[in-house]
């Protein structure tokens, strides 16, 4: 966005932020302004960016066509072998995911538009635009998460809100284990420890499985509300309820900390398990279902975010979890070691460097 | 003979010993004291990052204490133009190989504090479940550390200055090379090989790399 339609957004947050400041308000209205605020932000960003595409009409350029299954690709002539390739690799990816249901995407168009240079291509109206590098890579990264965010729209609402975000497809999501493993024994929670020792009601707290209206109480005993209240409340929260903070934290009344947290905005209290271990575990649904498990999940809208995932993984939520808890098991980083070779190779340094000294040319 | 050479390389060395006791003894002390003041299940996290964070100094205390001990071996024969060791009957091997033994006994001792200091560390704090004590693995380390630096630097200190300006004069070429190539538009690193070499497996200071946890997963 150019810097003066950023100055005019950011001018037109700053004086709708302004104006509520002449009445008092509670913490969750302040946190429901900030969120419109955001919203429309953003809504002026994508604006300001249809505006900054239409102001590069000039550099329109015939489009080629590359196509890997489901994925159709317009690019400029220079970079179509690179969007041919990086157009498979996506698709391999996807397909992987979303199984069959990655089918839908042949009634999306893609266009892609080179940064350097500045190149776009002429494109059927609809078409899903992403910028990119000249590089197969990177056309297969920017497919993969431009058709991701399309299938994963498609999700049911409250599973999406659970997620806390898109499934993007991964060729290996496995790398994220080892730090689910450190996780799940260093999370403040009680919950996560319960699922570290084998039990399933823990795996299922440490998720929020199902869903809660408040799940810092599943997650964690007085104490921990009271740090956390300590850690999260913070500057203008505390000056609007001064009585409160004071009797959570100065006098650790379990009441007036759950009152706190209950005008705090869910998102702003710590999980013990995130959103990436929550996709994680959806993605895992994904793999054990087999290639229609998305299909299913998409197909189960409008049902408990855990009967969706029972349907997606085509077994009990405790199995799907015990199979999860199993691999983050078996994922465990590996501790402060010595390997032999690297043991063997000081010593024999330390040998080479005492023979140099004994080897000197001082005396001669 | 070799009593003597160590009690003589004692005297020299003995305060920065003393003081590589100490920080050794109390590193693996101070970097958990978190693990005592861990309330519930809520500071495990702050808790590995501060072992985290102390562990950096285990890899610095070692190769400082190897680079002043490894100095200090040489410095009285270095003033004295070498002539208390022409005056042995001994080879020059040989006076070399005690001066470089006597160093290492000396060393063994900041290697002990770590251990112990380790082993008493963990002893006393209650170390979360599914989380684990490594003060022998980390004391290993540590010696090894200071065995390949100690190694480096004696043998650094033995040579002759016109070894030292060889070395120097390699290290000015290769960063003359580095400059002229990087102005001509050449995209020439060197020096990062150089240092990469030196720190990666099989380099002789990859030992000194990586995390340096007294309590890990």
């Amino acid at each position: 966005m150019s810097d003066p339609r950023r100055l005019v957004v950011v001018a037109l947050a700053a004086g709708l932020a302004a104006t509520p400041a002449l009445r008092a308000q509670s913490v969750s209205e302040l946190r429901e302004r900030v969120q419109r605020l955001e919203q429309a932000f953003r809504a002026a960003n994508g604006v300001a960016t249809r505006s900054d595409s239409a102001a590069r009409q000039a550099s329109y350029v015939p489009g080629m066509s590359a196509t890997a299954g489901a994925l159709h690709v317009l690019a400029p002539q220079i970079v179509v072998a690179s969007a041919r390739e990086g157009a498979e690799r996506a698709w391999s990816m996807l397909e992987y995911t979303f199984g069959t249901e990655a089918g839908v995407l042949a009634n999306v168009d893609f266009a892609a538009q080179l940064r350097r240079p500045n190149l776009a291509v002429a494109a059927p109206r609809g078409a899903r635009r992403f910028i990119a590098e000249n590089s197969a890579a990177d056309m297969a990264n920017r497919l993969v998460w431009e058709a991701s965010q399309i299938l994963s729209a498609r999700l049911d609402k409250s599973l999406y809100n659970w997620m806390g975000g898109a499934i993007v497809a991964d060729s290996y999501p496995a790398r994220l284990l080892p730090g689910t493993y450190v996780d799940l024994l260093s999370a403040p929670s009680r919950t996560t420890r319960r699922c570290y020792a084998g039990a399933m009601d823990g795996c299922r707290d440490a998720f929020d499985l199902p869903p809660s209206a408040e799940p810092f109480r599943r997650w964690y005993g007085p104490t921990e509300r009271r740090l956390i209240v300590q850690e999260v409340i913070v500057g203008e929260d505390i000056r609007l309820v001064p009585e409160l903070y004071a009797a959570c934290v100065t006098r650790g009344d379990d009441s007036s900390c759950v009152r706190l947290l209950q005008r705090t905005g869910e998102s702003s209290i710590p999980a013990p398990l995130g959103h990436p271990t929550r996709i994680g575990l959806v993605q895992l649904a994904l793999e054990l279902g087999g290639p229609a498990a998305f299909h299913r999940l998409t197909a189960a809208a409008g049902r408990p975010v855990d009967a969706q995932l029972e349907v997606a993984a085509g077994m009990p939520l405790d199995s799907l979890l015990a199979v999860w808890r199993g691999r983050v098991l078996a994922a465990r980083p590996k501790p402060v070691t010595l390997e032999s070779s690297g043991a063997w190779v000081a010593l024999s340094w330390g040998a080479i460097f005492g023979l140099l000294a004994l080897r000197s040319t001082r005396w001669r | 003979m070799f009593r003597a050479i160590l009690y003589t390389q004692w005297k020299w060395s003995r305060f920065p010993l003393l003081l590589g006791v100490l920080v050794g003894f109390a590193l693996p002390i101070l970097s958990v004291q978190r693990v005592s003041g861990v309330t519930g299940y809520w500071q495990t996290r702050t808790m590995l990052a501060s072992v985290q964070a102390w562990g950096i100094l285990y890899p610095i205390v070692g190769t400082g204490l190897a680079l002043l001990v490894g100095a200090l071996a040489w410095s009285a024969d270095h003033r004295g133009r070498h002539v208390y060791a022409l005056s042995l009957p001994l080879p020059r091997w040989h006076y070399t190989l005690l001066r470089f033994g006597a160093g290492l006994v000396l060393l063994a001792a900041p290697v002990m504090a770590v251990w112990i200091g380790g082993l008493l560390a963990t002893a006393t704090v209650t170390i979360p479940t599914g989380l684990h004590a490594y003060p022998t693995m980390l004391a290993t380390r540590f010696a090894l550390a200071v065995f390949v630096t100690y190694a480096l630097f004696f043998a650094m200190s033995a040579g002759t200055v016109r070894i030292a300006g060889y070395v120097l004069g390699a290290l000015a070429f290769v960063l003359v090379v580095e400059v002229i190539a990087n102005a001509a538009g050449a995209h020439v690193s060197l020096l990062e090989q150089i240092f990469i070499g030196l720190v990666v497996w099989p380099g002789p200071l990859d030992v000194l790399t990586g995390r340096w946890m007294l309590i890990d997963v």
